[in-house]
């Protein structure tokens, strides 16, 4: 029993940080109707800043970045064509000196401020994703979009290791190993973390999306576009900002994800992103409750899986019947199955079709 | 000199032909009914340059590596630094089973507009069962399963053919779950059966000897009559003889391969142009107004799914037998992406686009890693083993990356649609913008 509650309480945490994930994937769907591919590379990328961040961090990044920034604003606005050039110019030079010049200049932040940056980092990225490159697919085919994320994450796959290295390395958080008793049982203090610090943001979010002037324009921009352009509701305004929310979720995703003892940081991170879709597909696409829910369902179950999957279970060892490892696909067999009893999942809005 | 020159020359002069005479043709007849359109050759021209593509076909590998008369053995590579040898015949026998995969995704998505991420799983099926069913005993692994009876084994022919069946049963039991779900849903669902499928390969150790993967792969030769063998897999270094000629093992897998790709272009080609093919754009289009003009969904999904599958593991089969190696990671989500780019590149919703695209992107990251000097001045590339910074491999797959949204974004129809522009411009030239 006590080994059931250990698995439940980690499977608690991990599935928060499956909602999280989760939640990041259906801001984005709710406000532009596409699946977010290059969330696992966000989540990726996050981990690796506040890493930066709180291990010494370089100074070129930064300076690269903002040409690169500004750069690419000027050379993609088509209003101003007499930027073209030394915009180009500003983007290649910041290329340049992101990626060529190794002069280090440590300077180690605290934990949390890390965290803090890193996700408002990671946001500015998703925003810039969302200005300099679908804004002018909007229109265009679902699975052409989707594609231009999938362009996002390859390219992204190959940033991380360039810059950071392909070895793992340990973000050496504050927490590491500590343990503490719930109710007599001894848990990680990481996992009672993981899951407060999850459920206060998702708490905050759900806050920020009821009751702000800007969540309640999300919400109509999301029930119906027109008319909530009609309304005066900037939808450029509400993708951006969707966007940056759910690039910096991604961010605190991967940091939780990788933080406490034992846990090492490296360029597969982002597979936990694809492990995520069947918890949004579960909850339903576009619903806030659902990805919570099915987030929580996916990791407890995950959890379970992995702690009983090698032991005798009344008086069979299930992995001789599934195979090692069952744990990696069991979300996507139930996501097949509760898709093929109620295809828009438990909390989803079914879609009319009409000719 | 260079054979390889000379055909990429003739091939060069035939395209420029082409699209000359394309224009002289269109002015003198213009296509005024259906059946016209939806033929096969629509100007006798294209079948002008069928017959240079199948010459072309037969002397490529002649072109690019020699072939010498029995007992005088050449050198394959006559002029040290040129890309002769089997270099280009070796990234074209990959881009060759690239094109067969990319077909099968181009009649899903361009063709049915079923987003399927896949088909890299069926491509590991195939190349599975042809693992079991077109290998020998092997020594050093006993207990790897094999197909014989009584010492009789499966001829190359068969064990495609079998790849091919159950390749095809595999997809069409998937083609149901496409009736539920539409669009994204199926995407996700699709890189799920992909994990299925990885767990499957990685956990059935008897047949696909678990994460190791099966080394023992089939060969591929035909008998022609009794006694005379046309072998086309001969070991890496080996030649083997035709009626007294030799040929190397890249050039017997060319013709086998490029061969293949030929059938299933004109069966996809086929395809799409009868009763099923409309119904199939049809359904891409909007699927419930194809319901309504009488288009029956479930039997048009589960038809495209299964032949989709059946290509795909032809594809798979003739990986593995090429490869001569197969394992679970060579399936991976990477692999899907890379057909997606394909037909991105090539053209969404053609099937000479899948052929050009294949081309156009496995040379793209195959020359990349042959001519890595050509880099040698990007400040940012790492030249030591333990250095931080990128390599080339990841500067492939950047510029990949690249490709697929500098694509999407400007040339959405890819290079397919860049040369109907062209034709275009030359059919109505000089009233032509």
């Amino acid at each position: 029993m006590t080994q059931f509650f250990q698995f439940l309480v980690t499977g608690l945490a991990r599935g928060s940080v499956f909602a999280i994930v989760g939640l990041g994937l259906v801001i984005v769907f709710k406000a532009t109707h596409l699946l977010n591919f290059a969330h696992g590379a966000l989540m990726t990328i996050g981990a690796y800043l506040c890493y930066e961040f709180h291990n010494g961090w370089k100074w070129n990044t930064w300076l690269g970045l903002i040409l690169v920034l500004v750069g690419a604003f000027a050379a993609l606005d088509r209003s101003r064509p007499k930027f073209v050039v030394p915009g180009a110019a500003m983007l290649a030079a910041g290329l340049y000196v992101m990626l060529g010049i190794h002069l280090d200049y440590k300077w180690k932040l605290p934990y949390v401020i890390s965290i803090l940056l890193a996700m408002i980092v990671t946001g500015g990225l998703g925003l810039i994703i969302d200005i300099v490159l679908l804004r002018r697919m909007r229109g265009r085919p679902v699975f052409s979009i989707i594609m231009v994320t999938f362009g996002i994450a390859i390219i992204a796959d190959q940033y991380v290791p360039s810059r950071w290295g392909s070895e793992a390395v340990n973000i050496n958080d504050p927490i590491g190993i500590k343990s503490t008793r719930i109710l007599g049982v001894p848990v990680t203090l990481i996992d009672v973390v993981t899951f407060l610090v999850a459920m206060g943001v998702t708490v905050a979010f759900l806050q920020f999306f009821k009751r702000s002037r800007m969540g309640t324009a999300m919400r109509a921009t999301a029930y119906d576009q027109e008319a909530a352009i009609a309304q005066g509701i900037s939808a450029k305004m509400v993708f951006g900002v969707s966007w940056f929310i759910s690039a910096a979720l991604a961010a605190l995703a991967g940091i939780l994800l990788v933080s406490g003892g034992g846990r090492t940081l490296d360029s597969t991170v982002g597979f936990f992103a694809l492990a995520a879709f069947p918890a949004i597909i579960l909850g339903g696409i576009d619903s806030t409750t659902g990805a919570i829910v099915g987030g929580m369902v996916l990791g407890i179950a995950e959890q379970l899986c992995v702690g009983y999957e090698n032991q005798s279970v009344f008086g069979f060892v299930p992995s001789d019947y599934v195979g090692q490892n069952f744990h990696v696909v069991l979300p996507y067999i139930v996501m097949v199955v509760i898709l093929l009893v109620r295809p828009y999942g438990f909390f989803g809005t079914k879609e009319v079709r009409r000719v | 000199m260079s054979g390889a020159i000379v055909t990429l020359a003739v091939l060069a002069v035939a395209a420029a032909g082409m699209a000359f005479w394309t224009r002289r043709d269109a002015q003198r007849h213009l296509i005024t009914s259906y059946g016209r359109d939806i033929s096969m050759f629509r100007s006798g021209w294209v079948k002008i340059g069928l017959i240079i593509a199948v010459l072309g076909f037969v002397s490529a590998p002649v072109g690019f590596s020699w072939i010498g008369f029995k007992g005088a053995h050449l050198p394959s590579n006559l002029i040290p630094g040129l890309p002769m040898g089997d270099f280009p015949l070796a990234i074209l026998c990959i881009a060759g089973i690239y094109a067969i995969a990319a077909i099968s995704l181009n009649l899903l998505i361009g063709y049915t507009g079923q987003v399927s991420l896949g088909q890299a799983a069926f491509m590991g099926v195939g190349a599975y069962v042809a693992g079991y069913f077109g290998s020998r005993r092997n020594p050093d692994n006993p207990t790897l399963a094999y197909f014989h009876l009584g010492g009789w084994y499966p001829p190359p022919w068969l064990w495609l053919l079998i790849a091919l069946l159950i390749g095809a049963l595999i997809s069409a039991a998937i083609g149901p779950l496409a009736l539920r779900l539409r669009g994204q849903y199926l995407a996700v669902v699709s890189i799920g059966i992909l994990f299925l499928a990885d767990h499957v390969f990685r956990n059935f150790q008897s047949w696909t000897n678990g994460p190791v993967g099966r080394n023992q792969l089939p060969g591929a030769s035909v008998t022609i009559w009794p006694g005379k063998m046309l072998d086309f897999s001969t070991r890496a270094s080996g030649d083997t003889d035709f009626f007294g000629f030799l040929y190397r093992r890249n050039q017997g897998y060319f013709w086998l391969i490029w061969g293949c790709v030929i059938v299933v272009m004109i069966i996809a080609k086929n395809l799409v142009r009868t009763r099923q093919g409309r119904a199939m754009m049809a359904v891409r289009d909007r699927d419930i107004s194809a319901e309504v003009i009488g288009v029956e969904l479930a039997p048009t999904k589960i038809w495209v799914f299964a032949v989709s599958g059946a290509m795909a593991s032809l594809a798979g089969a003739l990986y593995g037998s090429y490869i001569q190696a197969v394992t679970p990671d060579s399936f991976n989500l990477n692999l899907s992406i890379q057909f997606v780019a394909i037909i991105i590149v090539g053209g969404v919703g053609t099937i000479f686009g899948s052929v050009i695209g294949a081309v156009a992107v496995s040379s793209l990251i195959e020359l990349f890693n042959h001519y890595k000097w050509l880099f040698n001045w990007l400040p940012f590339l790492k030249t030591g083993l333990g250095e931080k910074g990128m390599n080339i491999e990841n500067l492939v797959r950047v510029v990949y990356g690249l490709f697929i949204i500098l694509f999407l974004m400007f040339f959405p129809f890819g290079i397919a649609g860049v040369w109907q522009h062209i034709k275009r411009y030359l059919q109505t030239w000089p009233f032509s913008s």
